[in-house]
């Protein structure tokens, strides 16, 4: 036992090799994700139940159309000065904040949308990062930072995950593992919530699994832990390649089959596992070097 | 001492135990999802005041799980504000609650150019499952 987690500890949390083009490639996709999530509906003018920032200050000029506009060209600008990766220890906390400020506005109205959360996670993460390497990293960020910026996504993003499990834990009085197959009732409930917002008959029956789980509570309770597990273990792949690409599947094929069963989406969630967990940067580069490799063999 | 490993692992513990500590604080949460499954759920929805569901979504821009999760967080600060439990909230205050839930909707409703009947009710659904069926109970929440 002591040996094994001696050896846990020693593996632990290695920081990744990054190059150039991983790394721009990365932030690419990040700012495409960025801006494809970015609020399309003005959000409402008033902040009843504030969060967060709008605790001490007053995000309402955000619920005006041309204001918002306005600001997402100004959020466009900077995504691209982010892009080619120019003064990141100002743009990225800047990028972090005016990401932030939107969602806490929408977020302010009484109840809680956790679609973007891992956005921001990300780039406060990555703006943590940027802030304690200036010495540098201004027009282009150095090798070891890239490095840091992975690990540290990759940590906000496990970590998200292991807070929801924390919370099971705390919720449940320990025993989620134990009661977990009630979520199958859950997914009736969800249903109905979705029928009743579009009053859509799509969701107006009970779908055959969701009454399967219902009857094997035993088999549904199996099902559900896996998930719990693959929650709780995605925080030991931080900083790994080929581990964190397992974790990022598992944990993309999680998010699949609960919108196979509830209709409920996870496209942010999975764009930044995609990303950052599967590696999808890192492969492009490594596949982009072979062919490198093959072309210059032949001459 | 304060290697990459050690940095990493005390980001994670100062993120994990701030974001359970703060809950729901933008862009902290503790994620409470599916938290405590039970062997009964609950949801709420909105209708006209004759008892016709309302597509709240298409009306408000509030999704109709959102309603619920409105309703529970205003009475469980209304609750705390009378330091009292939420279960023990007077019929008085739970209207009162209830009412300032349904003129939130009326002025989203008036936000997304919407209008909604004059009279509405938040309807209160138990969902169990018992002996191969799903068996709904639903109640009368608060009527305008």
């Amino acid at each position: 036992m002591k040996n094994a987690l001696k050896w846990i500890w020693q593996h632990l949390f290695p920081l990744p090799e990054v190059g150039r083009l991983e790394a721009f490639i990365a932030r690419a996709m990040l700012a495409y994700v960025l801006l494809e999530f970015f609020p399309i509906f003005t959000p409402p003018a008033v902040q009843p139940v504030p969060v967060g920032l709008a605790h001490g200050f007053d995000l309402t000029w955000l619920g005006h159309t041309p204001t918002l506009q306005l600001y997402r060209i100004i959020f466009t600008g900077v995504l691209v000065v982010y892009v080619l990766g120019f003064g990141l220890p100002v743009v990225l906390p800047v990028l972090a904040v005016m990401q932030i400020l939107p969602f806490t506005l929408t977020n302010s109205q009484g109840f809680t949308n956790h679609s973007h959360h891992i956005l921001s996670v990300v780039l406060l993460a990555q703006a943590l990062v940027a802030v304690c390497f200036p010495r540098g990293a201004w027009l282009q960020p150095l090798g070891i930072m890239n490095s840091w910026l992975l690990a540290a996504s990759q940590a906000g993003i496990a970590t998200a995950y292991l807070i929801s499990v924390c919370s099971k834990l705390l919720a449940s009085g320990g025993m989620w593992l134990f009661h977990s197959h009630y979520i199958a009732l859950d997914l009736v409930k969800t249903m109905r919530q979705n029928y009743y917002s579009a009053l859509d008959p799509r969701y107006a029956t009970d779908p055959p699994n969701v009454l399967w789980m219902l009857e094997h509570p035993t088999a549904t309770a199996v099902i559900f832990d896996m998930g719990f597990f693959v929650e709780a273990l995605i925080v030991l792949s931080v900083g790994t390649r080929w581990l964190a690409l397992a974790f990022g599947i598992a944990t993309i094929m999680m998010h699949r089959s609960i919108n196979a069963l509830m209709g409920l989406e996870f496209f942010q969630n999975e764009s930044m596992l995609a990303v950052f967990f599967v590696n999808v940067p890192f492969l492009i580069a490594l596949l982009w070097a072979g062919c490198e490799r093959k072309l210059l063999g032949r001459r | 001492m304060f290697t990459p490993k050690v940095i990493i692992l005390g980001g994670i513990v100062v993120f994990a135990a701030l974001s359970l500590a703060l809950k729901e604080n933008y862009p902290l949460s503790h994620y409470p999802m599916y938290g405590d499954p039970d062997p009964v759920s609950q949801y709420y929805h909105l209708t006209d005041g004759q008892g016709k569901p309302l597509p709240i979504n298409q009306l408000t821009g509030v999704r109709a799980a959102n309603l619920g999760k409105i309703l529970r967080k205003r009475l469980n600060d209304r609750a705390k504000d009378m330091k009292i439990n939420v279960k023990s909230l007077p019929p008085a205050e739970r209207d009162r609650t209830s009412q300032e839930t349904l003129d939130y909707l009326r002025s989203q409703a008036k936000h997304h150019k919407q209008v909604i009947p004059d009279k509405l009710r938040i309807m209160f659904t138990t969902i169990r499952f018992h002996e191969g069926h799903v068996l709904e109970q639903p109640e009368v929440f608060y009527a305008e």
